[in-house]
């Protein structure tokens, strides 16, 4: 282990020997420091691991992190804290989570795994968790499937991994959705595989035959090109015929119609001509057709879905598993799982908690964090009898409620509901290449008709249908629909080199269009951080600081987090506090070294500050009813805020601020943005919010919280920013990966040089196809000639988006503040 | 030239194996996870280095 410190400070030559975290690579320094048997760590989470893998023999661990390169990973949490897992263990929860009964199977998702160490650590508990079987994890969706011993101690996994400074998320049968994806990815591979045999061997029959077999070998050539292509128009292109019934019953065109006409066409009539002894057979060409069809939707889907799991499993707000129920005949609070909540029920919540469902308040008072619906992390003050809803967070101390509604029946449950409905509907829209398709459909169905007669007149009609099936053939839009997949997943991809998850290549169908960008306010235009912004502590003396550390150490409440984060670096020596208890709706008060002190929230005055600051709270200490100090706490903008608000602007968007927070706080924001007051919407509700997008239309959304889900899901083009709850991420197009607005730039940037590759794309498209088909019909295409036309145009479109795709890189040079 | 028809066969047949055979291993799952088992094969070396050394110390005895 000395070794590796040794490698690292001689390769940067500054840093003082031991003085990286053995286990995280943090730097240390004296404030941070924890000495243990000689060596050091940053803190006692790394080492409990570092101890615990030595005292397993697991200690290969750093040096295979080492060979990766690795020299860094996150501090785990300390083992001692964290989730208790026993739950997993009762009876009632069995049925939720066991995947299999024989061999007993759970999944887990498990946050925190960076490397292969990681990968081998993992893989080695079954080695000493006895009740653990085996296990085998996947990195590329960051699950393990783990299998139990009969014993069915589920808790073994969860703990044995928290241990090692990993986190566990026990995944509920249903949620298992990567089961199903990876059904339907083996079938996709599997056609795509077939229809490769068979167009490649028809291929290569064709070659013979274009290059003058004739004879009892071309005739057996045929036939066994009819034979093989059977599979190709039968198997593998079973997904164009289902996707056409389906659009055929909801009345929606799509580019599969086209497709699977054209698919029938050519085999019915090379079947016939091969009968009838005529050579315009175009097995090849329709074989070729499919396989290269087949093949660039695989490629699209394997990007968006690699994307999709890159996407970080967002913490869902409903993550907790079990509540206190209290059970009337025993008089006595039981753990339940959440999933058998019943209106009626009294449940028990501890600070901090966060309500499972709606209820009455049956406690005097408690301090409720609204935050999932309004973005806001100050707590409302909620009294007896009054409605909390599910989702927020307890700040105070205990709270006792009768449940009103459970589930999808809960205020947020209906929201979500209704996103998600959204949602569906938004995705089902048609596409780019389903409108192009429609309108060529009908010009090719209706040339063909027109054509089909003026020709038969002059040539007879048998001449007539060879024409007219090869200009079919030959004009159908297949470059198109095979190059638009191909190219939407070459900008998927460089969006994400960017940060940018993209979740349907559609948003780009939507970005030019856009004229309306709404911001969520905290979070997305400010930090959403909720600290201290000013606080002059050198006129406070030592005494009372510590006193009033040691109270705020008491409370949940964010300000009394903020308090605490400001002064724990000090090394106060705190004294005992008495007598604590929140003050309602106001603050906290306790008695300290003989003192009774107060810290209340007083009315809110606006006062010239710092640019970038917005201040929400000012708080005032008292000391035995004197006030001694006051403090001042809010958020502040995002460092590059300001800039891309102008950008944005320059270019003739016009930008709206839609907030749940009080009013004040929006008009600062406001202001420094020099957004338009009328513009900025404060104390929206979600449903609000989702209102004002609808209305303006053309519209973007920026936003993280559940508050924003609603609007991120109406409006055209919906951005959930770093950080965002899953049910955020779930129903918006678009996940940016940094915590930075910069990158809505170059998302939008990269909508339009998409637009731009589409267009040219369509441009040749037609050009091609008219003269192509102009050719068809003066009877100058054949079989062979169609064979080579095909795959020519496909290689001149795809390198057309290519050439875009470039473009992009250039472009992204551009100046960056 | 009928031997024609014989190589045919066997080229047809031979792309039926290599056919079945990916159809058999996609369907077994060897492609659902590309990324994991490339890491694992390089910490194979680990656990062996560890036996070895454990054989070496237990023979020492």
């Amino acid at each position: 282990m000395t070794n590796t410190t040794a490698t690292r400070e001689n390769a940067s030559g500054e840093v003082l020997p031991h003085s990286l975290c053995l286990h995280c690579g943090e730097a240390l320094d004296s404030s941070n420091t924890i000495e243990s048997n000689g060596k050091l760590f940053c803190c006692n989470g790394c080492r409990a691991v570092y101890e615990l893998l030595g005292a397993l023999g697991l200690d290969d661990y750093y040096s295979i992190r080492e060979a990766q390169n690795i020299l860094k990973t996150t501090p785990p949490a300390d083992p001692a804290s964290g989730e208790d897992y026993g739950y997993l263990d009762g009876g009632s929860f069995t049925d939720i989570y066991v995947k299999e009964e024989k061999p007993l199977t759970m999944n887990f998702y498990v946050e925190g795994i960076e490397c292969a160490a990681c990968l081998w650590l993992i893989e080695k508990i079954p080695g000493f968790v006895p009740e653990i079987e085996s296990l085998s994890l996947n990195m590329s969706d960051n699950t393990a499937t783990v299998n139990f011993t009969p014993a069915k101690k589920f808790s073994s996994f969860p703990e044995a991994i928290k241990k090692f400074g990993y986190k566990a998320h026990p995944l509920k049968n249903d949620e298992d959705v990567s089961g199903l994806k990876r059904r339907e990815n083996r079938k996709s591979l599997i056609r795509l595989s077939i229809a490769a045999v068979c167009a490649g061997n028809i291929m290569l029959l064709s070659a013979a035959i274009y290059s003058g077999a004739r004879g009892v070998f071309e005739e057996q050539f045929m036939l066994l090109n009819l034979i093989l292509s059977l599979p190709v128009i039968t198997y593998c292109s079973l997904p164009f015929y289902k996707s056409v019934l389906g659009s055929v019953r909801t009345g929606r065109a799509t580019v599969d119609i086209p497709i699977v006409f054209v698919i029938f066409a050519g085999f019915f009539i090379s079947a016939y001509n091969y009968l009838t002894g005529s050579p315009e057979v175009y097995f090849d060409s329709i074989s070729m057709f499919v396989f290269l069809l087949l093949a660039s939707r695989y490629f699209l889907r394997t990007v968006q879905e690699r994307l999709n799991d890159r996407e970080p499993l967002g913490k869902s707000l409903f993550s907790s598993n079990r509540v206190l129920v209290r059970d009337e005949s025993a008089r006595q609070f039981f753990y339940q799982p959440v999933e058998s909540l019943l209106a009626g029920q009294k449940i028990k919540l501890a600070g901090g908690d966060r309500f499972p469902a709606d209820g009455r308040l049956l406690s005097q008072w408690a301090e409720v964090n609204l935050s999932v619906l309004t973005g806001e992390n100050i707590p409302r003050t909620v009294s007896k009898g009054e409605i909390v809803y599910a989702g927020s967070i307890l700040d105070s101390d205990e709270a006792v409620l009768e449940v009103t509604g459970t589930g999808s029946s809960t205020r947020i449950g209906k929201i979500l509901e209704e996103v998600e409905h959204n949602y569906r509907s938004k995705i089902s829209l048609s596409t780019y290449s389903d409108r192009y398709a429609t309108v060529f459909t009908l010009a090719v169905g209706i040339i063909a008709a027109v054509s089909f007669f003026a020709v038969s007149s002059y040539y007879g009609a048998s001449e007539a249908l060879e024409r007219t099936i090869a200009f079919i053939l030959i004009s159908c839009p297949c470059a198109f629909v095979f190059v638009m997949p191909l190219s939407f997943g070459l900008f998927l991809k460089s969006a994400s080199d960017n940060g940018i998850l993209i979740k349907d290549a559609r948003i780009f169908d939507k970005l030019p269009r856009v004229r309306n960008i709404f911001f969520d306010k905290t979070g997305t235009l400010t930090n959403g951080v909720y600290r201290i912004l000013s606080w002059d502590t050198d006129k406070l003396p030592e005494p009372d600081r510590a006193a009033v550390l040691a109270i705020e150490r008491e409370s949940e409440h964010p300000v009394a987090r903020a308090i605490v984060t400001y002064l724990s670096g000090e090394g106060l020596d705190v004294p005992e506090v008495a007598g604590f208890r929140h003050l309602y709706s106001k603050g906290v008060e306790g008695r300290a070294g003989g003192h009774l002190y107060s810290l209340t929230a007083e009315s809110d005055e606006s006062r010239p500050n710092e640019i970038n600051e917005i201040i929400a709270t000012r708080i005032v200490i008292r000391k035995d009813g004197e006030p001694i100090s006051e403090i001042l706490l809010g958020d502040s903008l995002k460092e590059d805020a300001k800039f891309v608000v102008t950008e944005l602007k320059r270019r003739g968007y016009s930008l709206y601020i839609l907030s749940g927070d009080k009013e004040s706080n929006v008009r600062q924001v406001a202001y420094k943005l020099q957004i338009p007051a009328e513009n900025a919407f404060s104390e929206e509700t979600p449903e609000g919010k989702s209102e004002i997008v609808r209305e303006r239309g053309r519209s973007m959304m920026i936003g993280d919280g559940l508050n924003d889900a609603g609007a991120l899901s109406s409006s055209d083009v919906g951005v959930a920013i770093q950080g965002s709850v899953g049910e955020s991420m779930k129903v918006s197009d678009a996940y940016i990966i940094e915590n930075d607005l910069f990158t809505i730039l170059t998302l939008i940037d990269h909508g339009t040089v998409i637009r731009e590759t589409v267009r040219r794309n369509t441009a040749f498209s037609i050009t091609y196809n008219v003269a192509a088909g102009a050719f068809a019909l003066m009877g100058f295409i054949n079989p062979l000639a169609a064979a080579v036309l095909m795959p020519l145009s496909s290689v001149l479109l795809i390198a057309s988006s290519l050439y875009g795709q470039n473009k992009t890189r250039t472009r992204e040079g551009a100046a960056r503040p | 030239m009928n031997i024609i028809f014989l190589t045919l066969g066997v080229s047809i047949a031979i792309a039926l194996v290599f056919l079945a055979a990916f159809i058999w291993a996609a369907g077994k799952g060897q492609y659902d996870d590309l990324e994991t088992p490339g890491h694992r094969m390089l910490l194979d070396d680990y656990d062996t280095d560890k036996k070895n050394q454990q054989a070496k110390e237990d023979t020492g005895k």
